[in-house]
């Protein structure tokens, strides 16, 4: 299975990229720490998660073609 | 007006929103002579000062599809809250130097009460809620992140 994952604004800076395939990550709470390990500067920033452009709250599983993005805190208006 | 409520309008826009289009919008309801109320709402950027350098731009980016879906939900919202006859909204996406316009929102109804008071609710909404980046670009073409102040982390 494979989810596609979407970096805005500093994360994208981050990140070092805008979007990514990632391949067998079972839920969000892995995928994030999967991040961490990768870019160790995600650890100290602020971002909620979305799935399918909804933010959630606490862990969801994944499933094949999910998208999911971390959005850093918005600056709108 | 009640088959316009349900209608998705694009509400992101390629630079600053322009004097122009928002005196083409007011004029635009002169026909609907039922409105005796319209509130205008318009964000400008702000040449703030940051790390001792002035802010001369803001460089916006969204996640576009969530971003128009939830300021679609937020018109839906305001329409069942409050009587309202029509509402607009436009966002600036790209470079928005300051002192031009990057948010324009446009709520009509009968009375003034209740323009008031959506309005500014519709506001509030939209800074907390539609994922939206602001990269604030300085005089010395460094940059920093803007953010609102009423950010909450719902995953910390």
């Amino acid at each position: 299975m494979e989810i596609t994952v979407l970096f805005f604004g500093e994360l994208a800076e981050v990140a070092g990229a805008s979007k990514m395939a990632v391949q067998n990550i079972e839920d969000t709470q892995s995928l994030t720490e999967w991040m961490v390990g990768k870019y160790p500067a995600l650890k100290n920033r602020t971002y909620r998660v979305a799935v399918n452009k909804e933010v959630i709250s606490g862990k969801q599983s994944l499933k094949n073609g999910d998208e999911v993005a971390l959005l850093p805190p918005y600056a709108g208006g | 007006m009640e088959e316009k409520k349900h209608k998705v309008h694009k509400v992101i826009q390629q630079g600053a929103i322009s004097g122009e289009f928002i005196a083409t919008s007011i004029n635009k309801h002169s026909g609907k002579t039922g409105i005796g109320a319209h509130t205008i709402f318009l964000g400008q950027v702000r040449s703030d000062k940051k790390e001792g350098k002035e802010v001369v731009a803001i460089d916006y980016s969204a996640y576009e599809e969530m971003a128009e879906k939830e300021f679609h939900a937020i018109r839906e919202e305001a329409f069942a809250k409050y009587k309202l006859t029509c509402m607009h909204i436009h966002h600036s996406i790209g470079l928005v130097k300051a002192g031009e316009i990057s948010l324009f929102v446009f709520v009509s109804a009968v009375h003034r009460d209740e323009v008031f008071t959506a309005c500014a609710d519709i506001v509030t909404q939209i800074k907390e809620r539609v994922p939206i980046w602001g990269k604030e670009i300085l005089e010395d073409g460094t940059h920093l992140w803007k953010v609102n102040n009423k950010y909450v982390d719902k995953n910390g």
